[in-house]
Order: structure tokens, then C-alpha cells, then sequence
């Protein structure tokens, strides 16, 4: 017998009782659950490891079959979308003077050139009191240890200098192993797995934002 | 560490996980599988969405164990990724028109079967919770149902604390108001 919690603690006792019914009913177990929890396993042994990177994940998604639904309505513009980029690839494909190779980064490039092992991107964080700062995202696996920052010796600022690949990533900082913040100065995403919202960075070569 | 008939925690079992030990994971999904079921069969009302949601969590949480953070139990940490799971599949069906409504078919679209007395009684369930929106559902489940702390609730909902406590008031009453033959003393 567990100590009444606070939140408990001004429960009517009539109330305790109706739920401890409801307890009793929702917790009976279900012909078919062995079944169930046979199948998830059936699955997992199709999933990637916990401790592979999410590519194993990604390239099997990207080779196998999707559903997805589109409004008609949607498909028209869809369509709209894909004549306006063959016109638009059309007129770029045709005989232009050359212009200069692109040199910066994504957000907060630091304007070297871009090369085969991605492209030169800097973090900034202001943390107040944090001991350790690192970024988390779909480029590391989401790690919390595996990209620390550094501290600017100066102030709260916490930097990084990475590469990334061409694309879009998700990110967020973890303060001190335990706290996930969003970067204060991207967009944001909403995390559809664990709820919140993540920041994006655009990593495309062009520069600035 | 594996001692001779030692039970591994939570803990220790996320370790070995990590490290690619299928036992492991096995061991993890026998202990908490049972509850993420009867959660989501509740929360949606649907076995069939009720499972794809369980098999979503379990997929997702051990391809993410990277993000599990210890101050967290595990359960806690497999519920936010259900809770967002069954919302999920909630928004889909509500796409495709099809409502929760207190209506007579709640209980069948449940999939509930088996013991007659026991039937009889999660039908009633069934169909009591079924008039009631998701959130509400929701927060009733976790705190009746699952026995969760307000503060608990809160981190895996996204949702504050005195929110949720009128939730689940608002849920009890109702459940407590459609549920035919409880005893209401």
C-alpha cells in the first residue's frame, strides 16, 4: 500500500472507490493480447538496432512502398507546382553565361566553400549556468553526447563549427545532459514522436537564411 | 550485469538494448506491452488502430533510445511516444469522418470478447468513455486507468497540470453518469 499522493490527496472517498471500479474493468486483459505482443516483436525484429544510426531506417522507408493521401484539389496544385518547375528548368537549361560556383553555408554559415564532406555551419547558444551544451539531431542520431559545443570563454555563448549535409536537419541543444531546448534563433518543428517542437536549419549551400 | 535468476530494471534492460541485445528488448516489450494495449484500446475505442499505435510506440522508442534520458522511467518515456501515437491516429480517423460517438457499436468496434461477465462490463466501459472527446479520454485513462501522477501526466502530455485535474474531474463525472449498473455510493 503506497502513501496517499498529493495530487490524491482531496479526492472524495467516493470518488476513490468509482475509480478503483473503473480500475478493475480497464485492466482485464483481452483474448488475443499474446497475439499482440507477438506481433510487435514479429516487428521490432525488423527494425533497426537501437544502437544503429537512423540511416538503416531511411533508406529502407525510402525503398519501400508509402501510403499517403492527396485531396484532389491538392493534386492540381501539385501538378501546377511540377509544370511551373519544368518550365522554370526548362529556361535554366538553356544557354546561360556561367556564374560563380556557390560558396556559403546554411544558417549562420561561415562563408567557406562548400565541399564533399558537407557544408561548414555554426550553432550559437546563449546558456545561462549550463556546465555543457551540445546539439542533437537527426545528424548524430539524435546523441545528446556525441556533438558537444564549446564554451566562448567569454560570457554564456556556447559555439559549434560542424559540417552537414545538403538538406534539411532537425536539431535541438541538451543543456547538461538532461534539459532538450530548441535554438531560439530557427524555426521550429513540432516533434510527432515526442511531442514539442524541434528547430530546423536549411542547409543549402546558398547564403545566409 | 546478468545475474543467475537476477531481474534485470528497466533500466539495465534499456543498457543492454543499447547495446543490440535482442533479449533485451524482448524482456522490455513483455513488461509493458499489456499496458500500452489496454491504453490505447480504451484511448481510440479500436483494436485495430489500438494495435498499430502499440507497434508504432515500440518501434519508435527503441530506434530513438538515443533520446531516453534515465531521469525518466521507461514507461513514462514509451506512454509520451503512445500519447502522441493515438492522437495521431485519432486526427486520421477523424479525417476519414469517422467519429467517437456514444452510440451502441462502441463497444464492437472495441473488439471486446471473451469472459461474458467480464464483456458485459468493458462494454459498458466502452461505452460510457465513448462519449467523451479524446483529451478527455486521454487524461482520464492516465490517471484513473494508469494511476499517474499530475506532474507525470503533465510531462508525457504537454499539457499543464491544472488542465488535466479538470479533465479528469469532468471525465469521471461523466463516465460516472453513463456507465450503466456501477454502484453509485
Amino acid at each position: 500500500m503506497t502513501e496517499p499522493r498529493d495530487d490524491d490527496a482531496h479526492r472524495a472517498p467516493q470518488d476513490e472507490h468509482f475509480d478503483e471500479q473503473v480500475r478493475t474493468v480497464y485492466r482485464r486483459g483481452r483474448e488475443g493480447d499474446a497475439a499482440a505482443q507477438a506481433r510487435v516483436l514479429s516487428r521490432l525484429q525488423g527494425a533497426p538496432e537501437a544502437s544503429a544510426d537512423g540511416r538503416a531506417r531511411g533508406l529502407r522507408w525510402w525503398f519501400s512502398l508509402q501510403p499517403f493521401e492527396l485531396r484532389p484539389v491538392w493534386a492540381l496544385g501539385v501538378l501546377a507546382v511540377l509544370l511551373a518547375g519544368s518550365a522554370w528548368l526548362g529556361s535554366r537549361l538553356a544557354p546561360t553565361p556561367p556564374e560563380p560556383a556557390p560558396v556559403a553555408a546554411g544558417p549562420d554559415a561561415s562563408g567557406t566553400a562548400a565541399n564533399a564532406s558537407g557544408i561548414p555551419v555554426t550553432f550559437v547558444l546563449r546558456a545561462p549556468g549550463a556546465t555543457r551544451v551540445s546539439v542533437a539531431g537527426d545528424f548524430n542520431n539524435w546523441d545528446a553526447e556525441a556533438t558537444p559545443m564549446s564554451h566562448s570563454g567569454t560570457g554564456d555563448l556556447w559555439i559549434l563549427n560542424m559540417r552537414l549535409p545538403r538538406g534539411v536537419h532537425r536539431y535541438s541543444f541538451v543543456l547538461d545532459g538532461t534539459e532538450w531546448r530548441p535554438d531560439p534563433s530557427a524555426p521550429l518543428a513540432a516533434d510527432e514522436t515526442f511531442g514539442g517542437h524541434n528547430s530546423v536549419i536549411v542547409v543549402n549551400g546558398a547564403k545566409g537564411l | 550485469m546478468e545475474g543467475a535468476g537476477a531481474v534485470r530494471t528497466d533500466a539495465e534492460c534499456v543498457a543492454l538494448a543499447r547495446a543490440g541485445r535482442e533479449s533485451a528488448r524482448a524482456e522490455l516489450v513483455a513488461r509493458h506491452h499489456a499496458n500500452c494495449l489496454r491504453f490505447a484500446r480504451h484511448l481510440l475505442g479500436d483494436d485495430a488502430d489500438a494495435e498499430d499505435a502499440v507497434q508504432e510506440t515500440f518501434i519508435r522508442a527503441f530506434a530513438g533510445l538515443a533520446r531516453y534520458q534515465e531521469r525518466d522511467s521507461f514507461r513514462a518515456w514509451l506512454f509520451q511516444i503512445l500519447v502522441h501515437r493515438c492522437r495521431s491516429a485519432a486526427a486520421r480517423r477523424a479525417r476519414h469522418r469517422e467519429r467517437f460517438v456514444n452510440d451502441e457499436h462502441a463497444a464492437d468496434r472495441a473488439g471486446v470478447r471473451g469472459n461474458e461477465a467480464h464483456v458485459d462490463a468493458q462494454r459498458r466501459l466502452a461505452s460510457a468513455l465513448a462519449g467523451l472527446d479524446l483529451e478527455h479520454r486521454e487524461a482520464f485513462l492516465l490517471k484513473v486507468g494508469e494511476e499517474m501522477e499530475y506532474e507525470e501526466m503533465a510531462r508525457l502530455t504537454g499539457v499543464g497540470v491544472p488542465a488535466l485535474k479538470m479533465r479528469v474531474k469532468r471525465a469521471r463525472d461523466h463516465v460516472r453518469a453513463h456507465w450503466p449498473g456501477v454502484r453509485h455510493d
